[in-house]
């Protein structure tokens, strides 16, 4: 049990769109340097979670608290140790990747020699030095994301969160992907992980938070639910708490559905 | 910040002091980076994202695209001071200098036509200027807070409108400042501008706040809302621009018999502020009450607009992040209903496939939506236009040869512009439909003269087609003069601003009742039965009728 502030609180927040609920009633805590790891089916609630915890959308209950304040008290200053890499690659097509990079640091009032220099090593990092003054719309899904993974750190940011954050990205670039995730919880970071990529999730998290039908499932360490549930891996137990029907059954239906006839 | 070519970096005793220009380059951007403003950084970013060209060929940026459309923009208006150069040094083959009322008619079409461009660009990027899934997306999530983002928003559209406005003005401003007043430079050049500003923010402001009330509606309406509102602002702007030639004639005649029709032409109104400021003569005296109401409606735009613009703004940005409420579609109805519709007009399997690709693919695209409603429209307003020209034509022989003008000039510039459709460095609007990708970078070289071309004839037909339709009498002859007046004023109503004569019988008949019976019918039947009023009180005047021969 973490006994330092709480990097984040999520307390019994809930969110309700026209009398259906998005979210009901989740909570858990994140500490400094502690990778969480987040999942739960399509449509379960987690980007609705997440855009609770980056102030875009207000709880309809609930609260959530950064180092034990309110966050909506002061968003701003809350955003700006904040670093998102969104579901989906949002980025500006007519900008380059380094023009993409110093728009979001100027908007961070990040000063422009170390915005230059940051943007710099982190282009070279992720590979794309050559690319740097290319459009965007010209970068493929990998190159997109890797993008937004140097935006979300740029600003050395104390939470991160990432979302599907190894979409499209190959072999190596995920593997150094994973390495800075280590990296950066051994810096004190508090990392929210979302991914449906639970073989990673399993290895690099600290803790996994399953969310099915708007509710929070379970909060534990990956081995501890496997030994709990009694089940082999946290796919088995993903598909468990999110009842889940047999994946054989649903694929066979799928076919008869595509054989059915017309009358 | 010392320069590249500053006296401070040209004398300062450096360790190399002979250095390459890319090494003195990379000096001076190093010693001169300066951190703006994050209000300051958004306003040019929302500007450069007007012109947003995600091309890969495209090598202009924001800014040179912006000058050379608000350049190429300014022509037909320049164009036109060109040409009415011997007219105000009274070289012309009557060797009458230009006078004040004939100015007064000049300056109506400089308003028009740059009030037209800035209304058309206002109403074309109105999806632009609401929060975007990008900006909600990218900048939501950055410590920016949401009344920074707004601002930052409303200053970029401003500075848009503003390019356009200016660039489509300015040439012609500067022209006709120094071509026909040359004692009262200052005072001209300020007058037009001032003119030309309020007219363009009212224009602006009426049109963004009609289209703001729409984004407030469910996303169905919206969606079938916005692009009929769109497209009936287009026609009206467009209607103002080819009728402004046959309507500023008859602009003296309107002002002194204080005539309500007036009221219904917004250039008027700008035109009166114009000559207000301008003249201390009587002409500026008349125009006086125009001015006055010119003013109340650029208040009560500008008060609508920043009533309305802001809703819509927080409405958008609501609904981008959060979602909006969706309703049952009720498919049983509509279906039944859209098939009967389409079973007579449609028989063959690929008609209908044609009509559904079009209605629910291109239509829903707002690029191709955007193009489709301004072609519609201006088709629109061009029918009518050479409709109203053309009946025009039975009682005028004069203008026979010149109403080929707009058609003709149109032709051109539809031509042309479907050249500018392959120009991968031209904006938004302007872009190309097919999604194909083009090898040649030279490719948007080729088509910019045919974009400039087809500019340069396409607004400039009314001016063309008004100065080659003078009569061959001298316009400050009394007998010219009067006839002027009676011919437009009586005939004109009648014959020319009755479109509904020509459409009523097209109609079935309980629409016509209908028609008939509505106020907006009765409103603008008024409107003629007054300004026939004005023709009979001119053809009564005793000195009309001797001038007349009776």
């Amino acid at each position: 049990m973490y006994m330092g502030t709480l990097m984040l609180e999520v307390t019994h927040v809930s969110k309700v769109y026209t009398g259906i609920p998005a979210v009901d009633d989740v909570s858990f805590q994140i500490a400094p340097g502690e990778i969480v790891g987040f999942i739960g089916p399509n449509g379960a609630g987690k980007s609705t979670t997440v855009k609770m915890i980056t102030g875009m959308v207000q709880p309809t209950r609930g609260r959530v608290l950064f180092e034990g304040a309110p966050i909506l008290d002061d968003l701003l200053s809350f955003r700006a140790h904040l670093g998102y890499v969104p579901e989906e690659a949002h980025l500006y097509p007519h900008l380059s990747g380094l023009e993409h990079l110093q728009l979001v640091g100027r908007l961070r009032r990040i000063g422009e020699r170390l915005l230059l220099k940051r943007s710099t090593m982190l282009l070279e990092q992720m590979g794309l030095d050559s690319w740097r003054h290319t459009p965007i719309s010209l970068y493929s899904k990998g190159m997109k994301q890797r993008i937004l993974l140097a935006t979300a750190i740029l600003h050395n940011p104390r939470l991160i969160i990432l979302d599907e954050p190894l979409s499209g990205l190959d072999v190596v670039t995920a593997q150094i992907f994973r390495d800075l995730l280590t990296e950066l919880a051994a810096d004190g970071k508090a990392i929210l992980y979302i991914s449906h990529v639970l073989e990673i999730v399993e290895k690099v998290c600290d803790r996994v938070l399953v969310i099915a039908k708007a509710r929070l499932r379970a909060d534990a360490p990956p081995q501890a639910l496997c030994k709990d549930l009694k089940l082999p891996d946290l796919q088995s137990v993903f598909a468990a708490l999110s009842e889940q029907e047999d994946t054989r059954v649903t694929a066979r239906k799928m076919v008869e559905a595509m054989h059915a006839n017309a009358v | 910040m010392p320069t590249l070519f500053s006296p401070r970096n040209v004398l300062h005793n450096r360790a190399q002091p002979v250095a390459s220009f890319l090494v003195e380059a990379g000096r001076s951007r190093q010693s001169g980076m300066l951190e703006h403003p994050p209000i300051w950084v958004l306003v040019r970013h929302f500007f450069s994202c007007f012109f947003a060209n995600e091309h890969p060929d495209s090598v202009f940026g924001p800014a040179t695209l912006a000058l050379q459309l608000a350049a190429s923009l300014g022509v037909p208006p320049a164009l036109m001071v060109l040409c009415l150069i011997p007219s105000y040094y009274g070289l012309d083959p009557w060797g009458i200098p230009r006078t004040p009322w004939l100015q007064a008619q000049d300056h109506f079409d400089f308003i028009t036509y740059a009030c037209t461009v800035v209304g058309m660009v206002a109403v074309l990027t109105w999806e632009r200027f609401l929060p975007t899934l990008l900006e909600a997306r990218v900048l939501g999530s950055l410590p920016i807070p949401r009344r920074l983002l707004f601002f930052g928003k409303l200053l970029a559209m401003a500075l848009f409108l503003g390019t356009f406005l200016i660039g489509s003005s300015l040439p012609a401003a500067v022209l006709i400042v120094g071509f026909a007043n040359s004692h009262q430079v200052k005072r001209h050049f300020a007058t037009h501008l001032l003119a030309l500003g309020l007219f363009g923010c009212f224009t602006a402001t009426s049109c963004l706040a009609l289209l703001s009330i729409t984004a407030m509606f469910p996303a169905g309406v919206r969606r079938t809302a916005v692009p009929l509102l769109q497209a009936a602002l287009i026609a009206c702007l467009l209607l103002s621009l080819f009728f402004s030639p046959t309507m500023a004639p008859s602009l003296q005649a309107l002002v002194t018999s204080h005539s309500r029709i007036l009221l219904w032409m917004p250039a008027a109104w700008f035109t009166g502020i114009y000559e207000f400021v301008l003249h201390t003569t009587s002409i500026g005296r008349a125009f006086a009450g125009l001015a006055t109401f010119a003013i109340a409606a650029t208040l009560v735009s500008s008060a609508a607009f920043l009533l309305l613009y802001p809703l819509a703004y927080r409405t958008r940005a609501a609904s981008l992040l959060e979602g909006e409420g969706t309703k049952p579609i009720r498919v049983h109805r509509r279906i039944p209903s859209r098939s009967t519709l389409l079973a007579p007009y449609l028989p063959l399997p690929t008609q209908r496939a044609a009509f559904y690709f079009v209605g629910q693919t291109l239509l829903r695209v707002q690029h191709f939506r955007a193009l489709s409603i301004f072609a519609s429209c201006a088709a629109f307003a061009l029918t009518a236009t050479i409709m109203a020209k053309l009946r025009i034509v039975a009682v005028y022989p004069y203008l026979r040869i010149s109403s080929h003008f707009p058609v003709t000039t149109t032709v051109a510039f539809c031509l042309s512009s479907s050249a500018a459709f392959v120009c991968c460095s031209a904006p938004t609007l302007s872009r190309r439909p097919t999604g194909s990708s083009i090898a040649s970078s030279g490719a948007g070289n080729e088509a910019w003269p045919a974009v400039c071309g087809g500019g340069y004839f396409s607004p400039s037909a009314p001016y063309w087609h008004r100065l080659t339709c003078r009569s061959p009498i001298p316009p400050s002859c009394p007998r010219f003069r009067v006839r002027r007046v009676c011919a437009r004023v009586h005939h004109a109503p009648r014959r020319m601003l009755s479109p509904h004569r020509a459409l009523l019988p097209c109609l079935p008949r309980n629409a016509v009742r209908k028609f008939r019976s509505a106020p907006a019918f009765h409103a603008y039947r008024g409107a003629g039965l007054h300004l026939r009023h004005i023709s009979l009180e001119h053809r009564h005047d005793p000195a009309s009728r001797s001038l007349r021969g009776q």
